[in-house]
């Protein structure tokens, strides 16, 4: 280390990024260059590396494995171009500036003071030729074209100085603001976060005169990459769909990538090293319970917020599942992508195909009547979770997600509502009364889902509710056939599902009445 | 990125009111020619107000077999005036030799000035001693003649260069200070005004694949929402008073401040409230009894760590790592970054962040971090995450059953700040959240990835992704096109915030009602004729659409209780839609008659719609009264009640005119009280009386030709036994 003082007298290595493979929060970058080696031990010097890169990760790989050339070492270097010997031409140059400036800034004033007596020199000669022209008026010697003369004179003399003072003031005011600003630039240096200088040395013993080619590889953090996908909708009905898999992509290390084969992958290299533990687990009788305690599953009430409450957790973006098998997707073509935080997207694949559109009303979820298209990823990969920006009528309307999609499977897309159409849904609940010697007590529900188009053309949709599924003997469900729009009766998961067309201004109305029983003893 | 292609020449086609809050549509046409379409448009002239992420593109061509390129990308920015290039901003050279010249002028005018006083100090001076012993000199008269003359032409002279210099002077002044004005003017780092700037779109555009016959024009549409609009319903009748057909015509009064203009548009009002984009949720089946069966995949896993350790060596070099910023809340963060843009208080991002946490906090930071990273125990884990897990800011929208997924925009409408608009919108609950996660989800806020920016080694949660705010994105997208400006973020927030509040505050006409749904259902009125509506925040009525209806005058008197008969028309309702309550012109043969009330009318329905008093048409009631004693051994006592109506019209035509009457009523199970008819001319019908019913009500249906008058009469007595009076009084007419 001592030796390498004078790091520009070293040979350098020319070695731009031309591959990365990024994960969920790091990336490992390739860098490779050839080297003219000459005899002996010699060190290389890999400059301007991403300051961020982690020190253990650091390989260097010869090429092509050529005869005696050996890697003695290789280490990564860090300057902090912060303190004043690190920098000593820039931070001479500008003392240097600034001593200048400051004695212009010296000169200027001093001329300008002169300047000022020899102006106020002026003005006294002229009192004193006035006060003379009065004596020699008293010995009746009197000549004023003389004394006009005399003072025109003096008074132009003046005139010149004080133009000359002002143009001294204003170049020592200028020089002074050429200091101020080389001061703060000075400050600007001192300061400690100044920039990190990185490079990597290696150290090579090489029998002879050659080639070699070198790459260098290395993580660093500040870089992550996820899926997103763009959907695009044609036609209306039987449609099509096409999906284009896009990797989002931002850096901050330091170094720009530029024109570098990019690869994506899902790889976990931080997961834990060591089993998790067992807890054992306690069993033990206790008399039983007279009541039975049943819940929906579902119903943990909770405000989906505003988005703004104040749950203390960390807004991190979670990391992809990839079905626990690792994946690396290749970016199509090379690509450029420069060290500036900002998300840019990398083609992956793209694939075409069928799609089914309906209109679904899922009132209880969501009041409006949305576009649901189902189609299948005909991708040999599976497609990870991720944002899709949705494209229909050639042009975006809005933006939705997509969960883990295996390989050939069915996926929905959700492409917003239509706007043309309203839903607004009631929920009524009436408890009965139970009876004086009834075991049961009974809750009534209604509901209806109102339709409304506001547009002039017809549209088909289908209307799906559902009512819960009791496994248990100690409740029943009933729907109501008499007071549910065609007497619709539940499947086996409890759903219901009403397919009609809404005329244009047209109104509908889907009722679906049904009665919860349990038993006194449920609660 | 500046390569963009500029379209300016947008205008607006179409505005659909909502109850609150419109969505406008706007048109431009873009000339694709020989396949050069431009990659990138950026389309200027979209208002301030616009709700972000409620925008829309699409395209559209008049040939039905073109193909069409895509629009894609979609992104928003400022747009900010371009400099008056007529005036250019004053350098600060220029300013400076302005300075210098007027320094110049003020120093010479203070030359002048200082002569001006040395040469009036010149007085005539005193006789010399004498020489010792010698008489003194004559008196030197003459040469102190020519010391005054040389003093006045002295000081004349010197005025004259004061008067010069005072000028000089006075230009370099004013020389001066219009440059300084015209810097403020025009600074070269502007500070941008609220009603300076406006939105744009960047749309990026892809041609067909294939290269097929691209359509030589193609139409680009982009619709987005704005807040500050609201409308109320008014209606004008056009009546014939020979009857036939009448004109109902549905009027608006709108209001908008939108910070645009409407001009030329079609109207479509609705009762309707504006609708976000909703994910499509995942309808599961309720299972009441033994446990769910394990949630779906969500496809999302606890966030990576580890990678905190990277850095450990820049951490040597460096002498002190960044501050961890303290974990933002999950709700300030996310939705805060666009409340930031507009909220009131607060006024910097960096405001927002907090003093560095000690050293300490942060090495428990790190701790928090390595437990997180052991691998959670699997099983369990797939049911319910540990808390731990739980927490990473991502299992945010477990919805329940019966809570509410529907907040639409209008509620957003009513926030208080514009940004919350913008943030509703990307919290799950505007959007209906979708299925109700468990586990591990990204929220919503961070599918956004053209927000999301990574933090360098040098910033707060380096290596991490954190959501850039809105403005900070603006002026990204400024800096991309080398503009550079200084926006005040507060005063705009106050701005914008003020046009809404000043449509949803603003009071309705006197008579208006605001648009309600009928019967939850919604119903949408489209505006037949292109209208303008002024953005000034001010109600202006605006026909929609008017149809042509069977409508006949009727008249009505009711001569018990007044004198006048009573205009009125019975209306059905034309439309498919409901017309909504609100107050109705009517005008009569081309004169104003009178402002009156509709109330709601369902589609289908009619309604009576009461139109004054006719005065050319009198009524007259006179009523007689007997009592008389009847029967030998039960006697009782029979109140004869006669009534004499006499009807006359003086118009200059036939009416036919409705006369309601009625007759008194026993109690149900009364037999004490007995009410007989008599005679009745001309015969009368019964009749009911809808706002109140009520039983004895008739009605005769008479036409009068003009002049003429009828008379018509009813008698009737009530028995009563001879030991009884009515209460009351037996005399039942006045």
């Amino acid at each position: 280390m001592c030796e390498a003082n004078e790091p520009n007298e070293l040979p350098q290595l020319l070695a731009p990024v031309v591959e990365v493979t990024l994960l969920e929060d790091r990336a490992q970058v390739t860098r490779r260059g050839t080297a003219e080696l000459v005899s002996g031990q010699q060190r290389l010097v890999l400059r301007q590396v991403a300051p961020v890169l982690a020190d253990r990760s650091l390989r260097v790989v010869l090429h092509g494995e050529p005869e005696g050339v050996e890697i003695a070492d290789f280490r990564v270097r860090r300057e902090r171009r912060a303190r004043e010997q690190d920098l000593p031409e820039e931070l001479a140059e500008i003392r240097r500036l600034q001593r200048e400036a400051e004695s212009q800034r010296d000169a200027a004033r001093r001329r300008a003071a002169l300047l000022q007596a020899q102006a106020e020199a002026l003005r006294a000669a002229a009192a004193q030729l006035l006060q003379e022209a009065c004596e020699d008026c008293a010995w009746s010697r009197a000549r004023p074209q003389r004394w006009t003369a005399d003072l025109a004179q003096l008074r132009s003399r003046e005139e010149v100085l004080l133009v000359e003072i002002l143009a001294a003031n204003e170049l020592s005011r200028e020089l002074e603001r050429q200091v101020a600003d080389l001061r703060a630039r000075r400050a600007r240096l001192d300061q400690p976060q100044a920039r990190v200088e990185t490079q990597v040395e290696i150290d090579l013993q090489a029998p002879g005169a050659c080639r070699v080619e070198i790459s260098v590889r290395y993580l660093v953090p500040c870089a992550c990459w996820r899926p997103r996908y763009r959907a695009t909708l044609h036609g209306m009905g039987a449609a099509s769909l096409a999906l284009q898999v896009q990797a989002c992509t931002w850096q901050n290390t330091g170094e720009d990538w530029s024109d570098v084969l990019l690869s994506f992958s899902t790889q976990r290299p931080s997961l834990g090293t060591e089993p998790p533990l067992l807890g054992e687990e306690l069993l033990w009788v206790q008399p039983k319970q007279e009541r039975v305690v049943v819940e929906i599953r579902e119903q943990d009430l909770q405000d989906t917020g505003l988005g703004r409450s104040p749950a203390q957790a960390e807004l991190e973006l979670p990391g992809v599942d990839d079905g626990g098998e690792a994946l690396c997707l290749r970016a199509e073509r090379k690509a450029t992508v420069p060290s500036d935080g900002r998300p840019y997207r990398v083609p992956l694949a793209s694939f075409e195909a069928e799609a089914q559109l309906e209109r679904v009303v899922m009132a209880e979820l969501v009041p409006a009547v949305l576009l649901r298209c189902t189609s299948s990823n005909l991708a040999p990969h599976p497609l990870l979770a991720g944002p899709v920006e949705l494209v229909a009528s050639s042009g975006p309307v809005g933006r939705t997600r997509l969960g883990f999609v295996a390989p050939g499977e069915r996926f929905e897309l959700g492409f917003g509502p239509d706007d043309t159409l309203r839903v607004f849904r009631r929920h009524e609940q009436v408890e009965q009364e139970p009876g004086a010697l009834s075991r049961w007590r009974s809750t009534d529900h209604r509901v209806e889902v109102l339709l409304s188009n506001l547009g002039s053309q017809p549209r088909e949709l289908r209307v799906l509710e559902r009512v819960p599924v009791s496994e248990l003997d100690a409740v029943e469900i009933h729907v109501d056939e008499s007071d549910t729009t065609d007497g619709l009766q539940p499947d086996a998961d409890g759903l219901l599902c009403w397919d009609l067309t809404l005329p244009g201004d047209g109104h509908h109305t889907v009722d679906l009445a049904w009665t919860l029983k349990k038993k006194q003893s449920v609660e | 990125m500046s390569d963009a292609v500029l379209l300016s020449g947008s205008r607006i086609e179409q505005v659909k009111v909502f109850k609150l809050g419109a969505q406008v549509t706007r048109l431009v046409e873009l000339e694709t020619g020989e396949l050069s379409l431009p990659a990138r448009v950026r389309l200027t002239g979209l208002p301030l107000q616009l709700h972000d992420p409620s925008v829309r593109v699409s395209l559209a061509s008049d040939d039905p077999q073109a193909q069409l390129p895509q629009a894609s990308d979609l992104r928003l920015g400022l747009e900010v005036p371009p400099p008056d290039a007529s005036l250019p901003p004053a350098r600060d050279e220029a300013i400076r030799a302005a300075e210098l010249e007027l320094a110049r002028r003020q120093a010479l005018l203070a030359r002048v000035e200082r002569s001006i006083a040395q040469v009036q100090s010149v007085g005539s001076p005193p006789r010399p001693e004498p020489a010792e012993g010698e008489p003194p000199i004559p008196s030197p008269t003459e040469a102190r003649l020519e010391l005054l003359g040389f003093r006045r032409q002295q000081l004349e002279q010197l005025h004259q260069e004061l008067d010069e210099a005072r000028d000089a002077a006075r230009l370099a002044r004013e020389a001066l200070s219009r440059l300084r004005a015209r810097r403020e003017a025009h600074p070269v780092r502007r500070q941008l005004r609220p009603h300076q700037l406006r939105k744009e779109a960047w749309i990026t555009l892809r041609g067909p694949a294939a290269k097929v016959a691209m359509p030589s024009r193609v139409q680009l549409r982009i619709s987005y929402l704005v807040p500050s609009a609201r409308w109320t319903p008014s209606y004008a009748l056009h009546l014939h008073s020979q009857g036939g057909q009448a004109r109902l015509g549905l009027r608006a009064q709108v209001c908008q401040h939108t910070g645009e203009d409407w001009t030329g548009v079609t109207l479509t009002l609705s009762t309707a409230e504006a609708l976000q984009f909703s994910d499509l949720p995942k309808l599961a089946s309720l299972r009441i009894g033994r446990a769910q069966p394990a949630p779906a995949r969500t496809g999302w896993r606890p966030p990576p760590t580890g990678a905190e350790a990277l850095f450990s060596d820049l951490d040597q070099v460096q002498a002190a790592p960044p501050a961890a910023e303290p974990a933002p809340a999950l709700g300030s963060a996310a939705a805060s970054e666009d409340r930031e843009f507009m909220a009131l208080e607060q006024a910097e991002p960096e405001a927002e962040e907090q003093a560095p946490p000690s050293p300490r906090r942060v090495r428990r930071r790190e701790k928090r971090a390595e437990l997180r990273a052991q691998p959670m125990p699997a099983p369990q884990a797939a049911s319910a995450p540990p808390p731990e897990i739980q927490a990473l800011g991502v299992a945010k929208s477990t919805g329940g059953l019966l809570s509410s997924f529907s907040r639409t925009a209008r509620d957003a409408f009513q926030d208080d700040a514009l940004d919350d608009i913008m943030a509703a919108s990307d919290s799950p609950g505007a959007h209906g959240g979708g299925p109700p996660r468990r586990g591990i989800d990204a929220a919503r806020d961070l599918l956004d990835f053209d927000a999301l920016r990574m933090a360098g080694p040098g910033e707060a949660r380096r290596g991490k992704l954190r959501p850039a705010s809105r403005q900070a994105r603006y002026l990204e997208l400024l800096a991309s096109l080398d503009v550079q400006v200084t926006i005040a973020w507060q005063e705009l927030t106050r701005w914008v915030g003020a046009q809404r509040r000043a449509v949803s505050g603003a009071a309705l006409p006197p008579g208006h009602a605001a648009p309600a749904r009928s019967g939850a259902f919604d119903h949408a009125w489209r505006g037949e004729q292109a209208v303008d509506v002024p953005g000034d925040g001010r109600f202006h009525a605006v026909p929609v659409l008017e149809r042509r209806l069977p409508a006949e005058l009727v008249y009505v008197a009711v001569p018990r209780e007044a004198p006048e008969v009573f205009r009125s028309t019975r209306l059905d309702n034309p439309l498919k839609a409901p017309l909504l309550q609100g107050p109705v012109d009517v005008w009569l043969d081309g004169d104003y008659l009178l402002g009156s009330e509709l109330h709601t009318v369902v589609a289908g329905g009619s309604v009576e719609l009461g139109l004054g008093v006719e005065e050319g048409l009198r009524v007259a009631r006179n009523t007689r009264y007997a009592e008389h004693s009847r029967g030998m051994i039960g006697r009782h006592l029979e109140l004869e009640h006669s009534i004499h109506i006499e009807l006359r019209n003086l118009l200059q035509r036939t009416v036919e005119v409705e006369l309601r009457e009625r007759l008194p009523v026993s109690r149900e199970d009364d037999d004490e009280v007995q009410v007989e008819l008599r005679q009745v001319a001309p015969p009368w019908e019964p009749w009911e009386q809808e706002q109140a019913p009520l039983r004895g009500a008739y009605r005769w249906k008479v036409s009068v030709a003009p002049g003429e008058s009828r008379e018509l009469t009813a008698t009737y007595a009530v028995k009563i036994s001879a030991k009884h009076e009515l209460a009351g009084g037996n005399r039942r007419e006045a």
